[in-house]
């Protein structure tokens, strides 16, 4: 069997800079409002008050994501046409051949992967680049990212290197759809589902 | 401690009032640096751009000095973060025979009221007095005209006075707002469109020098600033003086040879095209800031009146006596020790402000370099102007996160999504600076610049900007 | 309210009607045609039955607009064996395709009345084949916290047996009154009191039914935003779709046309009653639940928000 592809995401040392994002942007021509990697602020915290003085007790994070091509893709499964289908690499892909624009997959997934583009009336995602890959180069995000958090590699390599964590806040439950994902943790990292904080920037995702 | 003119004993308990810092933490601090062993307190350029903003400055480096980390490995001076200059070659910027200098700050003053600007008073220097205001101007790739400058509104209805300055020219590539108040347009090049090589900046004790090949022909009629000058300089009768007989292209190999004449390690020019980047280390290797003073203060004097650090400045002294403020309001005064000075729309003042109770600063911005790509379609997207608010200060204003809401205060108004956070102290907003100055039909800025809200006011010595200090209120944006 | 996915809204409650309307109307025929003959009764359900047409077609036609490239319809049977859309487009075509060949068999009389009941029993499994696909589609989705729990398939079937039920009662009534009225002009009485009779058993089953269905409604919706509140989070921000005008305004407007109303018509409908009074009262509740079910459905919708990002 072909390996399975996934992406790696040291969350440590990301400051939501957004070069992997606009990268993706500029390879693909994206316009404005189809973003296939995303960045996510979860923030949280309170600050104490005490007459004049204050102490803040803050956390902020950030996470990038575009699709994790999944394990169990819940695109793949609830897609009417067969348009979006999961390849021998694992590399979840949308043939725009065949969609019809419905956007149930994009009312499924969890992360928001598939961006529905008014212009084309199709879905479309992130496909790691699948034609830079081809010739031996990285994904644009991947060599777009200055702080260098961003890997892609055979998800077995990249669990067996940096471990099995695939969620946190405000990244749903992993067992949903498995994505192929793996995440070092920023150190005030909130576990999935907890809800201590709060995503800041819904309106950019 | 309490002995001073002032009568005021300076605690942590009296600098917690002022700071919001609490006593406890402002005394842990400051034990931490104290025993740390060598500690690096590196400054940055913010705590300048306050009123009275010298006073900041100087209170780190006397922190600094205080504390025993002049000149020593691991220490530092209290100043910002210093690095081996590269040592490329640059193009000569001749010799400027007027020697007559105002602030960088000041040039909208020396349009307003030029002739009474005196060195007592507004800093001048090389003349006791401006005798003439300005009256011409050639504003170039800084967007200061209606962005980066302070209070907008006010610097545009200056520059809008053509009895005052009389022709304004702008050469920039981007359409920004500064562009649109000249007389006159020139367009500018991209760095794709023409030679130029660009020397590191802020990088350690590492230098490079990156190859700016010229990829295309010009677009559009527009022509590098030095074809733009090689022409004025032509029409001035000048032209062999100014291009010294060369090209864009032949200044930069001519430079970059003369560069590696004085440091053969630097390759040759055509091999730089390919590699791109050269990157080259500070041969005295780690440099530590006043190291021969440390060693030897009697041999190695600094550049000060006594040679010595000066905590109390003579020089500071003198002037206080000497400098002259119109109308001085709190903050406008020079103390030759680094006191603290509470300033006009301080953080002091905004207590007892009812009707501005809010500081305002202007965090550079992840979206753009300044204003640079403010009007750039993705990064927009990618960040889009908000103003930070604390969660306490938004909930007592019914402010959600992602409301749109105005900040303003007498100087202007500003329109743009509130970003209600606790990542900002409560009694603090930032509105990230470079927005594009945007105003609607009533004169509100829907680009959210936060020049719209500061005040045009330098700081005492330096008459510089004191940008990081305004007051204003926000309130959710009807209809 | 929540007008971006009107063709969707327009679309389920149209068929979900369509499925209800033609599930009574069959069973109207079934029991009716024993007590009162089936040509009675066919001249009595007939026009219900032709108007159901229509109001699929319509929801049918609506539901393309929420696709984007109708180029590649055809590739929407793909995938039946795991999305859930598929499987409801192809109930729905076919339980259009087969209700279309009931009314030609009817019209036409094409094969013989058992023939014809046999077919309109498959098409009315068809018919709530097509609501449950229809649900499923929601409910399925592990990531919609507000549309992942049995209330979305009770609620589908609750809709669509109250939007029928009202539906074929005022087809029903109004059918009656323009012969009624018809008659009167032509100077002749009716001569049979039968269509009368079975209006009336009709309407007070309607009325009684509207009553059931309506204290279903009252029940599962505060259980769902109960639930929806207790689990906090996302789930929590979806219970609050459920609230302000709007939400009052369905939960009134349902309560004054399957609630007050059907009482009235209960009590009301009798052989001797006026038929343009009970035309006016059965088909303004349907006007008054088509409108709430138009509130909650687009609040349906509204509710649509996702777990992670």
């Amino acid at each position: 069997m072909t390996e399975q592809l996934g992406f790696y995401f040291d969350q440590t040392l990301c400051n939501g800079c957004k070069a992997c994002s606009v990268a993706c942007k500029d390879k693909n021509d994206l316009k404005v409002g189809v973003t296939w990697r995303r960045v996510a602020e979860y923030s949280g915290g309170t600050w104490q008050q005490d007459g004049d003085t204050y102490v803040p007790n803050v956390f902020t994070y950030y996470t990038s994501m575009a699709c994790n091509h999944c394990e169990d893709p819940i695109c793949v499964r609830v897609c009417p046409t067969t348009a979006t289908t999961r390849g021998a690499d694992g590399i979840v892909t949308v043939d725009a051949g065949k969609c019809v624009g419905c956007r149930y997959c994009e009312w499924a997934c969890p992360y928001s992967a598939p961006q529905f583009n008014s212009e084309t009336g199709h879905m479309s995602k992130c496909d790691m680049c699948a034609d830079y890959r081809a010739e031996g180069q990285d994904p644009a995000c991947v060599a777009a990212c200055p702080a260098r958090a961003l890997d892609w590699g055979p998800i077995k390599e990249l669990r067996a290197k940096h471990g099995d964590l695939a969620a946190v806040e405000p990244l749903p439950d992993p067992s949903i759809t498995r994505p192929h994902l793996v995440i070092t943790p920023h150190r005030d990292a909130q576990p999935t589902g907890t809800g201590t904080g709060a995503l800041a920037n819904p309106k950019e995702l | 401690m309490g002995e001073g003119p002032d009568g005021i004993e300076k605690t942590p308990k009296w600098a917690a009032s002022i700071t919001g810092v609490p006593a406890d933490v402002i005394t842990r601090v400051a034990r931490e640096i104290a025993l740390s062993g060598p500690a690096n307190i590196a400054q940055g350029w913010g705590p300048q751009r306050h009123a009275n903003g010298e006073n900041q400055a100087r209170a780190i480096y006397t922190l600094a000095a205080l504390t025993g980390n002049v000149g020593i490995p691991g220490g530092g001076t209290g100043g910002r973060e210093g690095y081996y200059w590269p040592v490329s070659d640059w193009f000569p910027e001749g010799d400027n025979p007027v020697k007559t200098q105002i602030s960088v700050f000041g040039w909208t003053d020396a349009i307003a009221r030029g002739p009474e600007m005196t060195a007592l008073r507004d800093g001048v220097r090389g003349k006791d007095k401006l005798d003439v205001g300005i009256k011409f101007m050639l504003a170039y790739a800084g967007n200061m005209l209606s962005s980066q400058h302070a209070d907008i509104n006010r610097t545009r209805e200056i520059l809008k006075d053509t009895k005052l300055c009389e022709f304004i020219v702008v050469v920039d590539n981007q359409m920004t707002a500064s562009a649109k108040m000249a007389d006159l347009i020139l367009p500018d090049t991209t760095t794709a469109e023409r030679w130029d090589m660009a020397p590191s900046e802020y990088t350690g004790e590492t230098a490079y020098v990156i190859m700016c090949e010229k990829a295309i022909e010009p677009l559009f009629n527009s022509k590098p600033s030095y074809e733009i000058c090689t022409g004025i300089a032509k029409k001035l009768g000048i032209e062999q003086k100014f291009t010294e007989g060369r090209t864009g292209e032949e200044w930069v190999r001519w430079l970059h040879e003369k560069t590696r004449q004085a440091n053969p390690h630097f390759p040759q020019f055509e091999q730089l095209r390919e590699q791109g980047v050269y990157r080259y280390h500070d041969p005295s290797g780690h440099q530590v800031p006043l190291k021969d003073f440390r060693e030897d203060p009697v041999a190695n004097p600094l550049e000060t009146p006594s040679g010595k650090i000066e905590i109390f400045s003579s020089e500071l002294w003198a002037m206080s006596k000497t400098w002259q403020f119109d109308n001085p309001g709190p903050g406008d005064r020079i103390t030759a020790l680094p006191e603290h000075v509470d300033t006009w729309e301080g953080a002091v003042e905004a207590r007892t402000n009812p009707k501005y109770p809010l500081q305002v600063i202007g965090h550079h911005f992840k979206g753009r370099t300044h204003s640079t790509y403010g009007n750039a379609a993705w990064p927009k997207e990618a960040h889009p102007q908000k103003v930070w608010i604390s969660e306490i200060d938004a909930q007592a204003r019914g402010i959600a996160n992602d409301d749109m809401v105005e900040v303003f205060n007498d100087r202007g108004r500003i329109r743009i999504p509130a970003k209600v956070t606790a990542r900002i102290l409560p009694g603090v907003m930032s509105v990230p600076q470079g927005a594009w100055f945007s105003p609607d039909e009533k004169g509100v800025d829907t680009g959210g610049a936060v020049n719209t809200l500061t005040k045009i006011h330098p700081t005492p010595i330096s008459k510089g900007n004191g940008q990081h200090t305004t007051l204003a209120q926000v309130e959710k944006a009807r209809s | 309210m929540n007008t971006s996915e009107l063709p969707m809204i327009i679309f389920t409650l149209l068929s979900q009607l369509s499925v209800g309307a033609f599930v009574i109307l069959g069973a109207v025929r079934l029991f009716a045609s024993r007590r009162y003959g089936k040509d009675v009764v066919a001249g009595f359900t007939d026009p219900a039955l032709y108007a159901i047409g229509p109001a699929l077609v319509l929801g049918l036609a609506a539901s393309t607009l929420h696709m984007h490239d109708v180029s590649n319809t055809l590739n929407v049977f793909r995938h039946l064996g795991s999305s859930w859309l598929s499987r409801e487009i192809v109930f729905g075509v076919t339980f259009g395709g087969l209700g279309l060949l009931l009314a030609a068999a009817q019209w036409f009389k094409w094969g013989s009345t058992r023939l014809r009941h046999a077919l309109a029993a498959f098409t009315a499994l068809v018919g709530l084949g097509l609501v449950y696909s229809m649900s499923m589609i929601y409910y399925s989705l592990p990531t919609v916290l507000a549309w992942h729990t049995w209330v979305t398939p009770v609620q589908f079937f609750t809709t669509t047996f109250l939007l029928g039920a009202l539906a074929v009662g005022s087809a029903f009534a109004v059918t009656v009154m323009w012969r009624s009225r018809a008659a009167v002009k032509a100077g002749a009485e009716l001569d049979d009191n039968r269509a009368g009779e079975l209006l009336t058993t009709c309407l007070k089953g309607i009325g009684l039914s509207a009553i059931m269905l309506l204290g279903v409604e009252f029940i599962i919706i505060p259980l769902h935003i109960s639930y929806l509140s207790a689990a906090g989070g996302v789930a929590a921000e979806s219970a609050r779709v459920f609230s302000g005008v709007w939400f009052i305004s369905r939960l009134v407007l349902v309560f004054l046309g399957a609630g007050l109303l059907a009482v009235f018509l209960f009590r009301y409908a009798s052989a001797r009653a006026n038929p343009r009074v009970l035309a006016g009262l059965v088909t303004t509740a349907f006007a008054l639940v088509l409108a709430a079910e138009l509130i909650g459905r687009s609040q349906f919708y509204a509710s649509m928000i996702r777990i992670g990002i």
